[in-house]
């Protein structure tokens, strides 16, 4: 991912005509590796790690479970969810013709899945750690995890 | 089908509606912005017969000039730099970025879990992502998009707390 990926916000249609103003999200199309089949992961920047449902998980072939637990918050209910090591695939905004950028990263299993919108959301510990993301108001970007410090290291304040 | 909006400066979409009254509200809330463009300019702040924005604007003009290399609008048979002024509301200026919005239109399967393809089509739905796959891996459906299509009249989710 030499370039940044230049992602539209989406407007799922949530509150469509209760609201003059449209809801935005930011979402990026991911996958399992060499699947052809993507879900629509929400970025949640105040999320503390990568959340997926047992539907993403079933797609996965090498989710790899590690010994740690989180106890998490989600839709109004608790869970004690088991941290996986999972491989992830990247897909570029359409039409770029891109391969899909692959990492593996950690992400809490959450079951069964309450959030209405997704599959998959994207927090700080897998995703937020592996990527510069810039959110701007007419859409947002993703960049490879080194472009952040390239750009900022030296600059006042740092 | 494309939604009246209402036109920030820099041609980015600060209120959309079918619901002419909401659109009034809006209008009235943001009374200073430039242009209420009701069925000319939808959603994605492209022009009328664009209905999705996936690609708006990476090409510096609308989804109708898909190769960047295109001299031509292949909607209007116009230079790329003419079409991008006739496409581009909102006044911004030369070279601006406008806003870039994936407007879906899942009303119809409210509360159901989607697969769309690359042109935003649902392809398959069912009440469950369980079912879906199921139903994607009978028909052999690849190269789609999973999600849920909200229902509109559900409070829209804050955070994901």
């Amino acid at each position: 991912m030499a370039d940044a990926w230049l992602y539209n916000y989406t407007d799922f249609g949530e509150g469509r005509d209760q609201s003059p103003r449209p809801v935005l999200r930011a979402t990026v199309p991911v996958s399992a590796p060499g699947s052809r089949r993507s879900f629509s992961a929400i970025i949640d920047t105040g999320g503390p790690i990568n959340l997926v449902s047992n539907a993403f998980i079933e797609t996965a072939t090498a989710a790899v479970p590690t010994d740690e637990r989180l106890i998490l918050r989600l839709g109004g209910r608790r869970f004690d969810a088991p941290v996986v090591t999972i491989a992830f695939a990247l897909h570029p905004p359409v039409p770029s013709p891109a391969a899909p950028r692959l990492w593996t990263g950690l992400a809490a299993v959450i079951d069964p899945w309450p959030h209405e919108g997704t599959a998959v959301i994207f927090g700080q510990t897998g995703f937020l750690d592996q990527f510069t993301v810039t959110f701007g108001p007419q859409g947002f970007t993703v960049e490879d995890g080194s472009t952040f410090a390239a750009r900022f290291s030296g600059a006042p304040g740092s | 089908m494309p939604l009246p909006v209402v036109l920030g400066p820099m041609g980015e979409v600060v209120h959309h509606a079918e619901n002419p009254a909401v659109l009034a509200r809006g209008v009235r809330l943001y009374g200073r912005q430039l242009a209420v463009e009701n069925g000319v300019v939808d959603s994605n702040g492209c022009c009328a017969t664009s209905e999705r924005s996936r690609d708006t604007v990476q090409h510096g003009c609308c989804r109708h000039q898909r190769e960047r290399e295109a001299s031509v609008c292949a909607v209007d048979q116009l230079p790329v730099a003419t079409c991008a002024r006739r496409h581009r509301r909102g006044g911004g200026p030369a070279g601006s970025l406008a806003v870039m919005i994936r407007t879906l239109h899942l009303e119809a399967w409210a509360g159901l879990w989607v697969a769309l393809d690359h042109e935003d089509r649902v392809v398959a739905s069912a009440p469950t992502v369980k079912d879906l796959m199921a139903t994607l891996d009978g028909h052999g459906m690849e190269d789609v998009e999973i999600m849920r299509a909200p229902d509109p009249n559900e409070a829209i989710p804050y955070g994901l707390g």
